[in-house]
């Protein structure tokens, strides 16, 4: 439990997973709504995929993720969004 | 049988239903039949688990929600023939191996349906959208987890009549919910 805390404790983690909630995207897709390097976004989706929040498919050169939060996962995820933990991501970091 | 670490939980959930069954059989023997039926149902699960699990093809959250479901089975299973030895012994009146029956329900219900949203599957992801597929297992995951709870908060806190009551509508209206759900995204399809 205490991987998902530290994975839900950081905002643009948390960002990431909203986004998976709209349907599973490749590592590409989901760095492009950020400014961060990819060995950032690398480090991101590996402590994601550490704490079991999000599952990687290779299809081809591309690694596909999707989420894969239960509903106290997805509990505890509203909370640290509500509450704001870690801050919040700052607009001039995300693309959209 | 060989027990893999992942089906350990099985092995022990088995044991414990063995065990209680065991005790009630010594208890109230009059009923052997129905002591019989709860250990072999526990060891067929325990079984075709081992076999299912075993199959190519499956994800490790596929595999993990068929343990949780049987782990979570067994232990209904041994919640009711606990609450049984218990009452036997005189500890608790009627009302007591009611409850005890209704919050293990529950409380499989809350277990299964916080899992529910947690798999992935490869199989079930081809028949529609991944996206389309998780919204529904999101939707029936907190559907069934919170009629759990409401049915567990019923039998620890409510009159047994209205526990009943409550944790039938609660659970019968979560299934609704999610059948009216699926069927609706079918005709849209």
């Amino acid at each position: 439990m205490n991987k998902v805390f530290k994975a839900l404790a950081d905002p643009t983690r948390r960002r990431v997973l909203e986004l998976l909630r709209r349907g599973p995207m490749s590592a590409g897709e989901l760095s492009d709504h950020f400014d961060f390097a990819k060995p950032t976004m690398s480090a991101h989706f590996a402590v994601l995929k550490e704490a079991d929040l999000v599952e990687a498919h290779k299809n081809g050169k591309q690694v596909i993720y999707q989420i894969k939060v239960s509903v106290l996962e997805d509990a505890l995820f509203g909370f640290a969004k509500a509450l704001g933990v870690g801050g919040r991501l700052h607009t001039g970091h995300q693309r959209h | 049988m060989v027990i893999s670490r992942r089906n350990a939980p099985i092995a022990w959930v088995s044991l414990l239903v063995a065990v209680l069954g065991l005790a009630n059989w010594y208890l109230k023997p009059e009923r052997a039949s129905a002591w019989l039926v709860a250990m072999v149902t526990m060891a067929a699960i325990w079984v075709v688990v081992t076999v299912l699990t075993r199959k190519q093809g499956q994800s490790d959250s596929d595999r993990r929600f068929v343990v949780i479901c049987a782990v979570t089975a067994g232990l209904l299973l041994a919640a009711s023939l606990g609450a049984t030895a218990v009452h036997t012994l005189g500890i608790g009146d009627e009302s007591f191996v009611e409850r005890a029956k209704g919050v293990s329900i529950g409380l499989m219900l809350m277990i299964i349906g916080n899992g529910v949203p947690k798999v992935v599957s490869a199989f079930t992801t081809r028949r529609c959208s991944p996206a389309d597929l998780q919204s529904d297992q999101r939707f029936a995951g907190w559907a069934f987890a919170l009629a759990g709870l409401l049915a567990v908060l019923a039998w620890i806190f409510v009159a047994v009549p209205q526990a009943e009551t409550i944790s039938t509508v609660s659970c019968a209206a979560a299934l609704l919910l999610v059948v009216a759900r699926c069927a609706r995204r079918l005709l849209r399809a």
